[in-house]
């Protein structure tokens, strides 16, 4: 028999010495034999390239290969290694084979976050190990065990694909020609070889490890036993921290005066996943059979806003009557008036659930307090927020804080808020040691935000000429337990529920009501999908009942430069969705015939269908300031620095500001060195949402470019107009025919190694909204428009989609690989909205239970990219991470109508309820 | 914990026999999650993987023999395309390559879980499932024994499923299922279906609309004796009328995938389109 000792040397405490190849080296650890290989490789080998994103085989983001097979090396127990052979992506580096792999990434910008990368990288080589020129059907077949969630699968298809290209081409533009060039990502080589540092991947060996324990009841009271004993009587145990021990405000939230969520509940918890205490243990401690002193009462949670708005609920919060945490409302025109007079009338109502952002990394971090300053290594889309947020409930000053923001998994509005910095920085304090957390993947789900259930009801009206003259949309949004970024939601919605379309005679009404739901939050698009639905639905609706072509009636309507908005704002320029929608005319046409040629060719069991949806979208804070500020500067030795504080959550802006800046400066883009966003070093650029990055950010970049041109011509007194060169330290150039220079090595020298520096800081020029919401509550807006091709299976209700056309005014696209990234990425989450997504709290915290889209379940998406000249963003530019996801689920409800006749308003329009609708149909 | 690393088939008898709560493990695929999740603490474990019986298949007259460790990735590739394809394909539609080349038929049966994708063909093929144990030697027992409840089965603490006995059936076979995903696709409603052309029967297995894997004994009487045989066709209407046989036949429930009503129609649609693929 073999037990423990047969498989290597002596026992260890349980443990047995190991030995196994890895990457063609033999590696020894000590490990039980049920340890996973996760687990061995990150924390025993180091090999952090291998990433853990739910530790259940569902999302493959730790695939390795094993005799060169895909596993999941997460249901690896180490104690089957013996005698095998393990290669992880950093084995790739010296493959010729998986080197071709990473390069053909790069060149089909394949990677966004790059928290996937590494299992897709290993997965496509164990494909190609088997199979050296798999067709694009073998590619998805081999790949459909990794989910990717930012880049919509087909760039990674593509490079798979091209992996044998033969001449690759490099994009290195000249100086002042980056903006518009497709260059290689900055930060794209650290995410294909596996090296780039995410929140788990790079806390201290002797760091403790911090457990947090949560409410598994939606709403319940609880009291602790005794903690000291339970400390003291558990060796491993090191401290445990409740609401008694936060020294400053128990309150936190992303608007200041609206914070209301505790680090620890106080007395009672308001939804399933809170957390009551934090137990710090030693690292290799093994807490999960640890039974926590606790004792829960469960309380009667309120589950939906309907319940909540009862006159007789409780208070969720006993300071917001009727259970409401804030209304939004524009209005203009006279609805009341002009709706009844209307050739045609679409009325509806319309429902959605909790969607989960389901990046792949869950939140991680570690903290340490070196001289009084406590430092957070953590994965976050908003490095200044978090760290006045957490100077509020360490009760010091904010230079007390330093929020090292790590590489982060995809963030997509869910890492806006804070999740593991508390528990970081309250045990770092508590014990002086470094101290490390990581989400399981149940606790992420659970405790963290979610898209807003929506309820909306909505009406639009037309004259008998096609154009939209009125419309009315009432919508209650669940919030949740706390306010997170509800009021942002309440706020945006009414101004965008129009659609990018001129109607006169508009009123919308939003509330958002507090349940005992997990919070909602932001989450790309910040209400705006939902609404969208309602009014892209019934715009199809009214165009039927008019007898007017779906993608004419939008262009007939669509709005235009001059035209009011809602808001009442004319917008002078850059109004683009009529030429997304006209860009659109010719694939509409060719589906529209290929749709009923196929529907002629069918078996009447499967029948296709196209649809359309348009949007818009305003980039940045809803009339509220959004500054950011961008330094950038010239060290002694003539390189160029760019301090960018706008976090890259994998959409790119550590890419883009660099290509602004450079083109400002006028300097070669390749030339500019990178300092990624760090409260110590990089100045505030604002928060990472709202599509904000390219325009608000890239706007400082652009004013920080020219100013540092002025500043370097200045010194050389040549025209602002003239060229000039940094050889080695010095500064030259030639205007009106004299070469001056000037030597950098010889001026002082800051604080940043900067000999010259300009810092330039840009504000969107809003204003704030009457009582009417009548204002200017952004500067700029994107557009989009998309058309869908799916079929419908009316036998099983299962919706397969074909083709996706998407048109995307990004007023100037700064690097269009980037932007058909955003583009497909947004796709794949707008089809998850569409088709499968429904998080039903404690029922769904997983990623087997909770589906979002596989590389199967995207299509194919052509990307045209149209330029409308924005007037006030940088090179004309707009942004395009939310729009790209707002059109999809409409575009797809208005397919499946135009399929089988049927109209889904609750997402997700999974096969029970299309088939429910089919035969509900059928029936009547 | 102790985990005790067989590597023979009777290290691991012996090994359940002294501590028949002991659990097994294969591919990890479903119990590495649980151990992960921490839903399962077990004292014990017995790991299967290095014990080379289990491995491998063999014929024993017209019955074919697959040991219990085969995975899904050799299952679904050449020959059991040609002799099983049914089980081929319902094992090409398990999760993910990387879940294939871990997981196992032994697995699968073993956990007896109503989704698990080969049940519904084993159960189609009548299968016997073969169990060993030190106490009592070998214990083949038909499925319709083996499979008791969601994740309940026969076997007993000190044993092992060691293989699993099929019969090689001449006709055609088909493996369809419902999911809501085009990649790894978990079950909502599955079905197989076998043809004897020789004994001029059909048999029916279904998943994920029961506590068990089941049959559709009516369907199949009605399947065997209106198919023309000598055309291989069924008479208009004859195959819908089978798929509502079929649905008859489900007792599926509600839960967070789907509802017992989709379930049931969903079930009767790909029995009803797997028989008109055989029968094309």
């Amino acid at each position: 028999m073999s037990n423990d000792v047969a498989d290597g040397a002596a026992a260890v405490d349980g443990a047995v010495l190991r030995t196994v190849l890895v990457n063609g080296i033999a590696a020894s650890f000590e490990a039980p034999p049920a340890t996973v290989l996760t687990e061995v490789l990150r924390e025993e080998l180091g090999l952090t390239g291998t990433k853990v994103g739910c530790s259940a085989g569902d999302c493959g983001a730790c695939t390795v290969m094993i005799d060169r097979a895909a596993v999941c090396a997460c249901m690896v127990p180490v104690g089957r290694l013996a005698g095998t052979s393990i290669t992880t992506v950093e084995g790739l580096t010296g493959d010729e084979l998986g080197e071709r792999l990473q390069a053909s990434f790069l060149r089909h910008a394949a990677a966004q976050c790059g928290f996937c990368t590494p299992g897709v990288l290993m997965a496509a080589r164990a494909l190609l190990g088997t199979n050296r020129q798999p067709t694009r059907q073998q590619v998805m077949d081999g790949l459909g065990g990794v989910l990717c969630r930012c880049t919509g699968y087909q760039a990674i298809i593509a490079a798979v694909l091209d992996v044998d290209a033969a001449d690759p081409v490099t994009v290195r533009p000249t100086s002042g020609k980056a903006v518009g060039a497709s260059i290689e990502r900055v930060d794209g080589r650290v995410k294909v070889a596996g090296t780039d540092v995410f929140g788990d991947d790079d806390a201290p060996d002797d760091a403790l490890v911090i457990h947090v324990i949560r409410s598994p009841f939606a709403r319940a009271a609880f009291t602790f036993c005794d903690l000291e004993s339970f400390v003291s009587e558990n060796d491993g145990i090191t401290a445990v921290l409740t609401a008694r021990d936060v020294p400053g405000v128990n309150r936190f939230g992303v608007i200041a005066p609206l914070a209301d969520q505790p680090v620890f509940a106080e007395h009672e918890t308001r939804f399933a996943g809170e957390a009551v205490a934090a137990v710090v243990v030693l690292p290799g401690f093994d807490f999960s059979s640890i039974e926590f002193p606790v004792v829960w009462a469960a309380l009667n949670p309120l589950t939906s806003p309907a319940l909540a708005l009862h006159p007789a609920a409780e208070l969720v919060h006993t300071d917001r009557p009727a259970n409401v945490l804030v209304e939004g409302f524009v209005q203009t025109g006279d609805v009341d008036a002009v709706m009844p007079s209307c050739a045609a009338v679409a009325s509806a109502e319309f429902d959605s659930p909790f969607v989960e952002h389901a990046y792949i990394e869950p939140e991680a971090g570690w903290a340490e307090v070196i001289d009084g300053l406590v430092v957070i290594h953590v994965t976050t889309q908003s490095a200044y927020m978090d760290r006045a947020s957490m100077a509020e409930i360490l009760g010091v000053a904010e230079h007390r804080v330093r929020i090292v923001p790590t590489a982060v998994g995809g963030g997509f509005g869910g890492k806006l808020d804070l999740s593991v910095q508390p528990f970081l920085a309250l045990a770092a304090l508590r014990t002086g040691q470094p101290v490390r957390i990581t989400y399981s993947r149940a606790e992420s789900m659970a405790s963290t935000t979610k898209r807003h259930p929506s309820k909306l009801s909505v009406s639009i009206g037309a004259d008998s000429n096609g154009r939209v003259t009125a419309m009315s949309f009432e919508g209650v949004f669940d919030t949740g337990a706390y306010a997170s970024w509800g009021p942002t939601v309440a706020n945006r919605v009414p101004i965008h529920a129009s659609g990018p379309y001129f109607i006169p005679n508009y009123r919308a009404h939003s509330t958002a009501v507090h349940t005992n739901g997990p919070p909602s939050g932001a989450f790309r698009g910040f209400g705006v999908p939902q609404a969208a639905i309602a009014q892209e639905t019934l715009f199809d609706e009214l165009a039927g009942r008019l007898g007017i072509d779906r993608l004419e009636f939008r262009i007939l309507n669509a709005l235009t430069a001059g035209q009011r908005t809602v808001t009442g704002h004319v917008l002078e320029g850059g109004v683009g969705i009529r030429d997304c929608l006209e860009a659109l005319r010719g694939p509409w046409a060719d589906a529209l015939t290929r749709a009923q040629s196929l529907n002629r060719a069918n078996d009447r069991r499967h029948r296709s269908g196209i649809g359309v949806a348009g949007i818009w979208y305003g980039c940045g804070n809803t009339s509220l300031s959004n500054p950011s500020t961008i330094k950038v500067g010239v060290r002694s030795d003539g390189s160029v620095v760019l301090h960018q504080g706008a976090i890259d959550i994998g959409q790119g802006s550590n890419t883009v500001i660099s290509q602004i800046v450079a083109d400002a400066i006028g300097i070669e883009v390749h030339r500019v060195l990178l300092r990624s966003a760090d409260t110590s070093i990089t100045p505030d650029a604002g928060k990472t949402s709202a599509s904000r990055q390219t325009y608000v950010s890239g706007m400082a970049a652009y004013l920080a470019g020219v100013s540092l041109r002025a500043k370097l011509l200045a010194m050389l007194d040549a025209s602002f107009d003239s060229e000039f060169v940094f050889d080695a330290g010095v500064l030259r150039c030639h205007s009106d025919g004299v070469a001056r220079s000037v030597d950098l090595r010889r001026l002082p020298v800051d604080a940043d190694g900067f000999v010259v520096v300009a810092v330039e800081s840009y504000d969107p020029p809003t204003t704030a909204l009457d009582h009417n919401g009548q204002g200017t509550p952004y500067a700029v807006f994107g557009y989009g428009a998309q058309l869908i091709e799916l079929s419908v299976d009316t036998a099983t209700g299962r919706v397969q989609l074909h083709r996706v056309v998407a048109a995307y005014d990004v007023g100037k696209a700064i690097n269009p690989q980037l932007v058909v990234g955003q583009i497909e990425g947004g796709i794949a989450q707008g089809i998850g909205l569409a088709l499968l997504e429904e998080y039903l709290p404690g029922r769904t915290n997983n990623l087997h239970d909770y589906l979002i889209p596989t590389i199967g379940d995207v299509p194919p998406i052509e990307t045209i990219i149209v330029e409308t000249h924005d007037p006030v963003g940088p090179y004309g530019a707009k942004g395009v991470g939310e729009h790209s996801l707002i059109p999809t689920a409409p575009a797809i409800l208005n397919a499946i109508h135009h399929a089988c006749g049927i109209r889904i308003r609750s997402v997700p329009a999974t096969p029970t309820k299309v088939l429910a609708a089919i035969l509900k149909r059928g029936a009547a | 914990m102790t985990v005790v690393t067989a590597t023979s088939l009777d290290e691991a008898l012996d090994a359940l026999a002294g501590d028949p709560s002991a659990q097994l493990l294969a591919g990890g695929t479903d119990f590495m999650v649980e151990v992960s999740f921490a839903h399962r603490r077990p004292a014990s474990i017995v790991t299967l993987r290095r014990v080379d019986e289990l491995k491998g298949w063999w014929r024993d007259g017209d019955t074919l023999v697959l040991g219990a460790g085969m995975t899904y990735t050799e299952l679904q590739a050449e020959p059991f395309l040609d002799v099983v394809p049914g089980l081929a394909q319902a094992a090409r539609t398990v999760g993910s390559p990387q879940i294939r080349n871990a997981g196992t038929i032994g697995g699968n049966i073993a956990t007896g879980s109503p989704a698990g994708d080969t049940l519904p063909v084993l159960v189609a093929l009548d299968a016997v499932i073969v169990l060993q144990s030190a106490a009592d030697g070998e214990r083949r027992v038909p499925w319709n024994e083996f499979f008791l409840g969601p994740k309940r089965t026969a076997r007993r603490g000190d044993e092992l499923v060691t293989a699993v006995r099929v019969p090689v059936v001449h006709g055609r076979q088909e493996y369809l299922k419902v999911g809501t995903r085009n990649a790894m696709v978990i079950s909502v409603a599955g079905v197989a279906l076998v043809m004897d052309d020789d004994a001029h029967t059909v048999r029916v297995g279904l998943g994920s609309v029961g506590p068990v894997p089941l049959r559709a004994p009516a369907a199949e009487a009605f399947a065997d004796s209106t198919i023309d045989w000598a055309t291989m066709t069924i008479p208009d209407g004859g195959a819908a009328q089978f798929g509502a046989l079929v649905s008859a036949a489900a007792s599926p429930i509600d839960d967070q995938r789907s509802t017992a009503a989709y379930r049931r129609h969903a079930v009767g649609v790909c029995a009803r389109r797997a028989l008109q693929r055989c029968l094309s």
